[in-house]
């Protein structure tokens, strides 16, 4: 089956982020596919490439690139929930002339026409709230 | 497969309104998944609040040992490991998440 996820919560304050990636590691063992991973809302936050993840924490955001590595997963952090809260790729800071782009790498900004385009070619949406 | 929903619940059953709401919601047949804290409504006599239908409840194993409630959970309820919640996605033809 083709699956798409969209991801809601913050990294900091829900569990939700780290159960739709185990859900995404057991999918791809049983052999579906993924259509797109959606970062909707606060679970922006967790993109910024100036986050620090304490020593003794598990940094789940390298978790998802690694994964993605592997399994060639379609990144999607919704535009608009990123820049009102900061999280700017290159071409976002020069359009809003900011002096800095945060936005990690492995990731992409686009719209919710995406996650239209998700729905429309995946079997099924699961969503993970905060 | 079914052609019923699935209700994935992520919160536990003191946000009554997100509960309300999902029980008003309900058909015969659907399934209802708890997991991260609403696993905690899994517990004792919890899940009566849903026995006004012809459900299946589940449970996620993770979440319930992770929160070391696994002597607490129901009889009714059916604990299921993470690649068995993938296997129900599929198996119900829409899910709906309450959070």
């Amino acid at each position: 089956m083709i699956f798409s996820l969209i991801i809601y919560a913050s990294q900091t304050a829900s569990q939700s982020e780290q159960s739709a990636l185990r859900f995404t590691r057991n999918a791809l063992q049983q052999g579906h596919t993924f259509h797109r991973i959606f970062f909707y809302g606060d679970t922006v936050t967790s993109m910024s490439n100036l986050k620090i993840t304490s020593r003794d924490e598990i940094d789940i955001t390298d978790q998802w690139l690694e994964l993605a590595k592997e399994t060639d997963l379609d990144l999607v952090v919704c535009i608009a929930a990123a820049v009102k809260r900061g999280i700017l790729d290159q071409q976002e800071s020069k359009r809003h002339q900011k002096s800095a782009a945060n936005l990690k790498e492995g990731f992409c900004l686009s719209g919710l026409g995406q996650l239209a385009d998700a729905i429309i070619h995946s079997d099924r949406v699961i969503t993970f709230g905060n | 497969m079914t052609s019923s929903t699935l209700h994935i619940i992520n919160k536990a059953a003191s946000n009554s309104q997100l509960y309300r709401d999902c029980l008003d919601s309900l058909h015969d047949d659907d399934g209802v998944i708890f997991i991260e804290s609403a696993v905690y409504t899994a517990c004792g006599a919890e899940p009566e609040m849903f026995s006004n239908f012809n459900i299946t409840a589940y449970a996620l194993k993770t979440d319930i040992l992770a929160r070391g409630i696994q002597d607490k959970i129901s009889e009714k309820i059916t604990v299921v490991d993470d690649g068995e919640f993938v296997e129900l996605c599929c198996l119900y033809k829409k899910s709906v998440s309450w959070f």
